[in-house]
């Protein structure tokens, strides 16, 4: 998918770590939730900042280009990083982006689809010592500060409903950001009955 | 089985991309580096791409192999940033 031009969702509204109990107020950070849906052209890159300043970048588009955006974001360590699916347009910028800013977590899926470019990319997680993190066969619940994220189930994927190319990574944030099961665009979205909404609504997955 | 082409012109960022075209006329955008060397516009270069299933069974093991490697170091459970 081509991105003309970049968006920007400013979210205001808090969100909590767990469901809130009903009758108290949700509180608020004085701080927003960001998310910035980088300029990359072809593929997707979106930086999301928690109000405690927590970072994660779902995809990284085609090149190193995205380490550029990033810094002009101020952006000079990630928490967490994450592949969505096994397309360069996706992950081309990410060994780049872990060379510059190291992030402490690696998030992808265990897709067979794989080239000599993305089996670089793996290795240099390995070799630098960064933490891999990847589907379960439940559920697994990321906070993000007080963003709370949640990846799907064994690659993403429906029983195999998908072609390997395509099988990725499920991942919601609040009721709506999300890295999606490949180019999905389905898939992402965020379970409201989760009560961490306020999220407007942004995915990866096209 | 060879594909014909022509080297149709370059274009880009310091020309960098040849527009190869096949005898059909379809383009194909293709790195001006990985042309022989002396390649320009007029000439009219083949390409042979073969499927190499011992390769691609190399690749697919290596990752494999590190996918496990990663998959050892994940602490399981749910993650706090």
């Amino acid at each position: 998918m081509t991105l003309p031009t970049r968006r920007v969702v400013v979210l205001g509204l808090a969100l909590t770590v767990g469901p809130a109990p009903a009758q108290q107020p949700t509180p608020r950070h004085a701080t927003p939730l960001t998310i910035d849906v980088l300029d990359v052209g072809q593929g997707d890159a979106i930086l999301i900042r928690s109000p405690e300043e927590k970072t994660a970048l779902i995809d990284a588009g085609p090149s190193r280009h995205v380490v550029e955006l990033l810094k002009a974001r101020g952006i000079t360590t990630l928490d967490l990083v994450v592949v969505s699916h096994h397309h360069a347009d996706h992950y081309g910028g990410m060994a780049a982006v872990i060379r510059e800013f190291r992030p402490r977590f690696f998030l992808a899926s265990n897709s067979s689809h794989t080239t000599r470019h993305y089996l670089g990319l793996l290795e240099l997680v390995r070799d630098r010592g960064i933490q891999a993190i990847g589907p379960t066969d439940r559920p697994r619940r990321i906070e993000l500060g007080s963003v709370l994220g949640r990846t799907g189930g064994p690659a993403g994927d429906r029983a195999g409903a998908r072609p390997a190319d395509h099988r990725g990574q499920a991942l919601s944030f609040g009721r709506g950001a999300g890295a999606g099961q490949g180019d999905r665009p389905e898939a992402a979205g965020g379970d409201p009955a989760d009560g961490h909404g306020g999220v407007s609504h942004a995915r990866t997955c096209h | 089985m060879p594909i014909r082409l022509s080297i149709d012109r370059f274009e880009g960022d310091r020309k960098r991309i040849a527009v190869l075209l096949a005898d059909d006329g379809t383009p194909i955008n293709f790195p001006k580096a990985l042309l022989p060397k002396g390649a320009r516009a007029d000439d009219g270069p083949t390409l042979q791409i073969e499927r190499d299933a011992e390769a691609t069974k190399r690749v697919a093991d290596a990752t494999k192999r590190v996918q496990d490697d990663l998959r050892k170091r994940d602490p399981e459970g749910d993650i706090k940033l």
